[in-house]
């Protein structure tokens, strides 16, 4: 009797020291971590980010804030030097180019994943005379338009990020480093990368850690107009704005063009003052061209009989129609590269889906001033808001082909 | 003999006379009285007596009422013209009557029989005077009595004092702060106006039903009830007001200057306040002397066993013109009535006196807690009103009249931040008003001032 006695309180202490040592279910450790932050610096959020937490299955420093814009440990570089050099032949209205380095035979272009302020629209009546217009209209909603800048991330200081140019053939390298708050990669949209370049974060390549850089090599062997956009947390990071052009010239063109122009097309919900976008809404309530609104965006200005290529990419949930005014161009190209010429299609609207780039050529044979826009109508107009609608000024995906005459 | 007897009256009916010359006055009472009210109020009583007097106070009010009516005035104008309180004051002439009354000795009587004879000869006299003897040992202690119940009138009257004073500043807060309720109703009303107007236009654009136009229509209707409701407790707040005040009809046109905001630096302690209030309130002390009142009633009823003791002093001039002249003695003997039953009473009597105090002791704790807890209350509340809400809705304002300026907002959002300014501006006032009325019942709780 006296040793079951025993038996059972060795039994029972053994079992309660056992309990009091376990760790306890992880959900209640992370409420505890929540609760109480641990030591770690401030966001921009206010919130405390716990560096030393490992990611469930990557096993990287994860910072605990949901939703941080920037990490103040990780400084912001400058774009690279040879960002705003022009070494190729594009014009993406809005965003400087980028130029590169060579080693050896490979041309080496370097993007830095940052966060970035963009000013949508500046508030500001455009001097340029050609799109004063709608604002003098009597009765119009002059005082609509207000400065609108807006915390995203992109590349190389701009959002989106510069237009890679290169030549059918070439090998590329591509160095990219992460200033961003959290884990990124890039995917190469279209491209016939080898499958460890592909850039699917969690796939094909570890997420590159914020302040960690990865590069990228692979040879070219198509001919078009192509994007590349992050490839991890897709949702959060394409909705915050980190995608651009890649275009793959061929080595000769049938027909040389004297503009060639690229038009990144984006949206973003965003509510009055609030300078973080929404990104877990299809309300989208501002549309850009290369993170521009109306009447912020340049004008592409040409000369009468100018041959102009115009090439479109849409990293937005919806289809965009373009639609110009006083030409008809022909569809030359799409993701998937050229189209033979005929296969081509002559037209004015070319409706731009989403994932797609689609390339347009024309010549400018008719003077004056051209609007180019989607012809969604709610995407020409800035912030919706249920108002009552007067005389709007135009904003959103909406610009102009000048055609100066001869 | 007759020489004796002529002597022993001549003696006796003067100092009797003077005996009953003893007069009512007030004056003293009056002063101390008035002292007295002035250290729990700071300010000054008039008891009106006379018809001078009564101009007097008259043009005093008026004077008070020229320049607008301030809540300091309004005390002032209470204490001095408040019909209630005038007749009050009158209470303390009848006690100071009953003391006096106290004191005086029952009237000696004579009684005289005059008999003639039928058969001849001199008249047959008989006469006999009775003074009350008991007069003597039982005065003091009616008079004990007597002074005790002037001394419990007139912290009846102080405590009226103090009560009217409270009622003429809750008065004037509730008048002041149904003014201001009234105009920010108004102002609410007009937004709701607006809101109707402008959910109208929207319908014309596609952006509101007709359940929103029935919607907004309700808010309008129920901001008239509102406003309905706070125009007519204006309008009895300014009766009772003209009431607490004393004012005739001729008077009633008076403008309100506007409340003082109390500045309440520290709430006192519980333990502090209590001790003021147990210490200064009226009616613990009346409390406290209605045990000794007991107590004297008690000591008066047990003389009272003797209740009638009579001195008498008797005449007689027979037939024979024999006179005989003597004293003697009346005594109502306690064989059936010892006064037992109104011993017992008083001591009764006492008893629920000693109880009532503890009760009122009780009381006194639970008032005193709860205006403290009242006046932490609206105090936090109106703090919070003030330094956060009303903050942030300015701050909603500010945004939403910038981007409804820049047209990113509609204008129903401009509208509900405009109303949800005035509503919470509306809810500082009534938190206001109920902090002064908390301060006014502590201030009479406690007895007087604030310590």
């Amino acid at each position: 009797m006296k040793e079951r006695h025993t038996l059972f309180f060795l039994w029972a202490f053994f079992s309660f020291i056992f309990f009091m040592s376990c760790p306890g279910p992880s959900w209640a450790k992370d409420d505890i971590r929540a609760g109480h932050g641990h030591s770690g610096h401030a966001t921009d959020e206010g919130i405390a980010p716990d560096m030393t937490s490992k990611s469930e299955g990557h096993g990287l420093h994860m910072p605990e804030a949901l939703f941080a814009w920037a990490d103040p440990q990780i400084s912001i570089s400058p774009p690279p030097p040879l960002t705003g050099k022009q070494m190729g032949q594009i014009h993406t209205l809005n965003v400087p180019p980028l130029g590169y380095a060579m080693d050896g035979r490979v041309k080496i272009f370097t993007l830095i994943a940052q966060p970035v302020k963009r000013f949508l629209t500046d508030g500001r009546m455009p001097d340029d005379s050609i799109i004063k217009e709608h604002y003098r209209v009597k009765g119009g909603m002059h005082h609509m338009s207000v400065p609108k800048e807006v915390k995203l991330w992109g590349y190389n200081g701009t959002m989106p990020g510069p237009t890679i140019e290169a030549t059918k053939g070439d090998r590329v390298r591509i160095i990219l480093k992460n200033e961003l708050p959290e884990p990124t990669s890039i995917h190469w949209h279209g491209l016939e990368v080898p499958n460890d370049m592909d850039g699917a974060g969690g796939v094909t390549q570890k997420p590159i850690p914020p302040g960690g850089m990865f590069t990228y090599e692979f040879s070219l062997h198509q001919v078009g107009t192509y994007m590349y956009h992050t490839g991890f947390n897709m949702m959060k990071q394409d909705g915050m704005g980190l995608g651009g052009f890649f275009v793959i010239h061929p080595k000769k063109y049938n027909l040389r063009v004297h503009k060639d122009y690229a038009i990144m097309l984006q949206a973003f919900a965003l509510l009055p003052g609030n300078d973080r976008p929404n990104l877990v809404t299809m309300d989208f309530n501002w549309f850009t061209f290369n993170g521009k609104v109306a009447p912020d965006i340049e004008v592409m200005t040409v000369r009468q009989g100018e041959r102009v290529r115009i090439r479109f990419g849409n990293l937005t949930m919806t289809s965009h129609p373009i639609h110009l005014h006083g030409h008809t161009w022909k569809v030359v190209g799409t993701e998937g590269g050229p189209i033979p010429d005929s296969a081509q299609w002559p037209g004015n609207t070319i409706n731009v889906p989403p994932g797609t780039t689609r390339d347009v050529e024309f010549i400018a044979s008719n003077p004056g001033v051209w609007r180019i826009h989607c012809h969604k109508l709610h995407h020409v107009i800035n912030a919706h808001a249920d108002i009552p609608m007067g005389v709007m000024p135009r904003g959103g995906m909406f610009t102009f082909l000048n055609v100066i005459p001869r | 003999m007759r020489r004796n007897t002529i002597i022993l009256l001549g003696i006796t009916f003067p100092f009797l006379v003077l005996l009953g010359c003893a007069t009512v006055k007030t004056d003293k009472e009056w002063s101390q009285f008035k002292k007295m009210s002035a250290e729990r109020t700071g300010h000054e009583l008039l008891w009106e007596k006379s018809e001078g007097e009564e101009t007097s106070t008259r043009k005093k009010v008026k004077d008070f009422l020229a320049d607008g009516l301030s809540r300091d005035e309004a005390v002032r104008i209470a204490l001095l013209n408040n019909r209630l309180l005038q007749s009050t004051f009158e209470e303390i002439g009848i006690s100071k009557s009953d003391l006096v009354q106290a004191g005086l000795f029952r009237n000696p009587s004579i009684a005289a029989l005059f008999r003639f004879p039928l058969d001849g000869g001199s008249t047959n006299i008989d006469a006999i005077g009775i003074f009350g003897l008991s007069d003597f040992w039982q005065i003091p202690f009616r008079k004990k009595l007597a002074a005790a119940q002037l001394e419990m009138s007139m912290m009846k009257v102080n405590q009226i004092v103090l009560d009217t004073a409270a009622e003429a500043k809750r008065a004037y807060d509730a008048l002041y702060y149904l003014r201001l309720g009234q105009e920010q109703t108004e102002g609410i009303l007009r937004k709701f106006q607006e809101i109707n107007d402008h959910v109208k236009t929207r319908r014309q654009f596609g952006f509101s039903s007709e359940l929103d136009i029935y919607f907004s229509q309700i808010m309008v209707v129920e901001a008239q009830m509102e406003l309905y409701r706070i125009q007519r407790e204006l309008a009895i707040a300014k009766a009772h007001l003209d009431q607490v005040l004393g004012l005739k009809k001729d008077l009633t046109n008076y403008k309100i200057m506007g409340g003082e905001k109390y500045q309440l630096h520290e709430i006192p302690k519980v333990e502090v306040a209590l001790q003021q209030a147990l210490s200064h309130r009226f009616d613990i002390q009346m409390a406290r002397f209605k045990i000794a009142e007991a107590e004297r009633k008690l000591a008066l009823e047990k003389v009272y066993v003797f209740r009638e003791v009579n001195f008498l002093l008797s005449y007689e001039r027979g037939i024979d013109r024999e006179e005989v002249f003597g004293p003697g003695i009346d005594i109502q003997l306690p064989i059936f009535d010892q006064n037992q039953a109104q011993i017992a009473k008083t001591r009764y009597v006492a008893r629920r006196a000693r109880k009532r105090l503890q009760a009122l002791e009780e009381q006194i704790k639970e008032e005193v807690i709860r205006d403290l807890e009242r006046i932490d209350l609206h105090k936090t509340r109106a703090n919070v009103l003030e330094d956060q809400a009303i903050p942030l809705r300015r701050k909603a304002l500010e945004y939403t009249s910038k981007w409804v300026n820049a047209m990113q907002l509609n204008r129903l959002f401009l509208l509900e931040a405009q109303k949800g300014l005035m509503r919470t501006q509306l809810d500082l006032l009534q938190t206001q008003m109920e902090f002064q009325h908390a301060l006014v019942d502590l201030e009479r709780h406690l007895g007087g001032k604030l310590p």
